[in-house]
């Protein structure tokens, strides 16, 4: 018999025995995920004399471990028609991983999933992660019951972040509180990083802060951000000059943005929701730092909290060394009633300046009655999810507003998977009931997909493999163990909708922006489907929202899956937005990074040809439906837009319309060679000329070099109407 | 509940119709008691159930919000409940204000 190459680096004699033993051990699994008994000893021993025969057979010097692998699988394939449970046995028996020629392309920056998220960055660390999501995705796919792997791979629906599905919950805002209290532990444990106690100046303050998002990134998929930053900042800078607090802000900024340390060498996704003022909520609410509570309370800190907004912005106008804006953290604005007043103006205009000069900024409004500002504590963050917390989700909301015990709040997701809405179209042929029961049939697949999820989860927890988030440190008075970080009880599954523009051109004959009858049928299917969230909840216990996905790849994911699907495409071919030949061309050579697309969430079509105010009449009837997030955008085409002016539009869009969140993005052109940054996407550098430039905008939900994006997004960047102020 | 001044409310004008809707969602105390003095008071008026996607979709196309039941239609001005509620009673001025065509709705 031939010798055997292994994976694990070693050439080891043949094994007949080695096999039976791989088939009895490696089947267990097929109990754990499939119900399926693992094999039986006989079984196993007739299949390894099958393989060996095959071997010999061969004539070879050396086998590899690999191809006996696929030996075996290729026997159990045939045997599945006498007994199916090879077919489950071959799943859990398979190898994960790519050829060696995609891992070649992914060494030098190309093929699989190169350009799937932006934020990704042109450095080693990527290429190692990507070979790392190819194996995961795999793996995760394989361990799920084979009609929701078809459910993901035939684009019936998207399961986002597939590589991180087995190891991670999606995103989470942090209660900045809980580190000023209890201290710092990067690894969760104390026992493999060195512990810090809780922050006793300003600059040790700020970089916990920098640390917690990053350490917290290695246990989380997505966005990590803070709400009420600067409230819970604030009783660090007591004292402190303007200038030094400036600098503090600078520091933080940079921090947050020359640390590739997560998920591949990317930077933390990072989100901090800021208000010019401490909110009426946390006036009287005991002050937490250095390891103690009180006795001052937030309210007390209004100044320090004041001169940080300032200086944030300040810093944030300045941009970077090159005037490059910083395009993390991420700035979440609270919009609330108690501090859209006059005498806030100039805070606001600030924010706006920095708007005028950089896009950047976002805007989390809650003035509409129906975010019921007051009653509770929210946030946006990540790419536009939103996250609530009241009286009535929790029963420790007092507890949690005073910090008894250490119980803070934590809000996030585990999952999300978004649906197909054109597909749901295609599907229904113009019947509101089929279309209606498209969408349940895929809501029930996704709260199978969550459950599976939350089993993932529960076998992480028990092997403490997110310590970071599950870590239980010393109080820092009584000495015995702190409340968890994150109470994973309160996340929430999130269904995403992607295509609700198409979805009604199919359906009605008409886009979003053609006809009311087209964003009647949209609000009516996502009525529809909150009302059938509700009863999912009830019967299953899983928590739900709906939203609109930031769907970066997934929008390109979806239009090309309907491409791929004999039963779509014509009708697909009708709907897709972008360059549908070279779209065509590319998916027929093999290509999957094609310029095709289909509208996001409940957006009107980039493209449109309408109004401002037409778009927000559109698109605002959906932020009270969608209680999981949803973001208006407003691409703005002038290079140098009047800050006054966009303050104006804000006051409007804040305090006339449903809008939730918005933001302005202005495109800009950084040139490689003399670094300077310049207004709009310029194919030279106004300054030197260089054509060696790099454009920046905004990607879903957050502001990336261009270069970086996949191909629909910068086809649809292409097709942005955008509009003068 | 309804406050005390419910005893002497004024009847409807007789010369004045008004197209009433209102709308209530399963299990709504403000709602019967919305609904019980409208009939008091000879109010005609047609309900429409909140749980009904239909309906909500016609409030969504008008961009209506609807936080909490009942909610109040009175020609085509929208009122939400604490226009006319007083936490739990009914503020029956306020409501004979709106019914009289004196409210600050939505439109």
């Amino acid at each position: 018999m031939p010798k055997v190459r292994r994976s694990d680096g070693f050439i080891v004699p043949w094994s007949r025995e080695a096999i039976v033993k791989q088939l009895t051990t490696e089947t267990k699994l097929a109990k754990e995920f499939y119900d399926t008994a693992a094999m039986s000893q006989e079984e196993a021993e007739e299949i390894a004399f099958d393989v060996e025969r095959k071997v010999l057979n061969l004539r070879l010097k050396f086998v590899s471990g690999p191809l006996i692998r696929e030996l075996v699988n290729n026997i159990l394939l045939g045997r599945t028609k006498d007994k199916p449970e090879y077919a489950v046995y071959r799943n859990v028996l398979t190898r994960v991983g790519s050829p060696v020629y995609d891992a070649y392309l992914m060494d030098v920056g190309q093929g699989y999933k190169a350009n799937e998220n932006a934020n990704l960055q042109p450095n080693a660390e990527t290429s190692h992660k990507r070979k790392a999501d190819w194996v995961s995705g795999e793996e995760y796919l394989l361990l799920m019951p084979p009609k929701l792997a078809d459910a993901h791979l035939s684009g019936d629906l998207h399961v986002h972040d597939l590589e991180y599905f087995g190891t991670r919950p999606f995103c989470q805002d942090w209660d900045l509180r809980y580190f000023f209290y209890y201290g710092l532990m990067p690894d969760g444990m104390g026992t493999r990083t060195s512990v810090a106690g809780p922050a006793k100046h300003p600059e040790v303050a700020i970089l916990h802060t920098a640390k917690i998002l990053a350490s917290a990134q290695t246990n989380f998929a997505g966005g990590e951000g803070f709400y009420n930053f600067l409230v819970f900042l604030a009783p660090f800078m007591r004292g402190l000059t303007y200038e030094r607090i400036k600098q503090l802000m600078q520091m933080m900024f940079f921090e947050y943005t020359q640390a590739y340390v997560a998920r591949g060498g990317q930077l933390v996704f990072s989100n901090i929701q800021v208000q010019p003022g401490v909110p009426e909520l946390w006036r009287k609410v005991p002050a937490v730092m250095q390891g103690r509570m009180g006795p001052d309370v937030y309210g007390d800190f209004e100044d320090e909290v004041r001169m940080m907004f300032r200086a944030l912005y300040e810093v944030a106008l300045q941009g970077d060394f090159r005037g490059k804006p910083f395009n993390f953290p991420k700035l979440e604005n609270s919009i609330s009633p108690e501090f859209f007043k006059p005498e806030y103006d100039e805070f606001w205009l600030d924010v706006h300046r920095v708007v005028a000069k950089y896009g950047t900024p976002y805007f989390d409004n809650l003035m509409p009655p129906y975010r019921g500002y007051g009653k509770g504590v929210s946030c946006y963050q990540c790419c536009a999810y939103c996250f609530v917390e009241t009286p009535e989700s929790s029963p420790d909301f007092q507890d949690k507003m005073n910090f008894v015990d250490g119980k803070h709040f934590t809000m996030g997701s585990w999952q999300v998977v978004s649906l197909n809405l054109p597909r749901m179209a295609f599907k229904a042929n113009h019947n509101d009931d089929a279309l209606f029961a498209e969408a349940r049939r895929l809501m029930d697949l996704s709260v199978e997909i969550f459950k599976i999820k939350r089993k993932w989860m529960d076998l992480m927890l028990t092997r403490n493999r997110v310590p970071f988030a599950t870590q239980r440190p010393i109080d820092p008075k009584t000495g015995a163990k702190g409340q968890p970080a994150i109470d994973f009880d309160g996340l929430v599954n999130t269904i995403g909708l992607v295509g609700g523009n198409e979805m009604a051109q199919w359906h009605t004959g008409y886009q979003l922006h053609e006809s009311p009858e087209a964003v009647k049928i949209l609000v009516k299917l996502i009525l529809e489907m909150q009302k059938y969230r509700k009863e999912l909840e009830s019967r299953t216990g899983v928590k739900l929202a709906l939203a609109r996905t930031p769907a970066e790849s997934t929008a390109q994911r979806f239009a090309i899956a309907d491409l791929l699907t004999e039963a779509y495409r014509d009708n697909a071919q009708k709907l897709v937005k972008g360059d549908l030949a070279k779209g065509e061309y590319m998916v027929k050579e093999g290509e999957r990074d094609a310029p095709v697309y289909y509208s996001n969430g409940t957006h009107v079509y980039v493209g449109a040809n309408i109004d401002l105010l037409q778009r927000i009449q559109t698109e605002q009837k959906f932020f009270p439906l969608l209680n999981g997030g949803n973001m208006l955008h407003v691409w703005l085409g002038e290079a140098s837009p009047d800050p006054e002016a966009l303050y104006k539009l804000t006051k409007r869009i804040a305090t006339q319309t449903h809008v939730g969140y918005y933001a302005y993005t202005k495109d800009l052109t950084v040139c490689n060679d003399c670094g300077v940054v310049s207004s709009l996407m310029n194919r030279t550098c106004p300054s030197c000329g260089s054509a060696n430039v790099e454009w920046w905008s905004r990607v879903t939900g957050y502001y990336q070099a261009v270069s970086g994006w996949n191909e629909a997004k910068k086809r649809e960047l292409n097709d942005r109407f955008r509009i003068t102020i | 509940m309804v406050s005390s001044d419910t005893l002497v409310c004024t009847p409807p004008s007789s010369t004045v119709t008004r197209r009433i809707v209102v709308y209530t969602s399963n299990g709504c105390h403000k709602c019967s008691v919305l609904k019980e003095w409208l009939k008091t008071s000879s109010w005609h008026f047609e309900e429409r159930s909140l749980e009904d996607v239909n309906v909500m979709t016609e409030l969504v196309m008008k961009d209506i919000v609807v936080l909490s039941a009942p909610v109040l239609e009175v020609d085509e001005s929208v009122y939400s409940e604490n226009q006319f509620f007083e936490g739990n009673t009914l503020a029956v001025n306020r409501l004979q204000e709106i019914l009289e065509g004196n409210g600050n709705g939505q439109r």
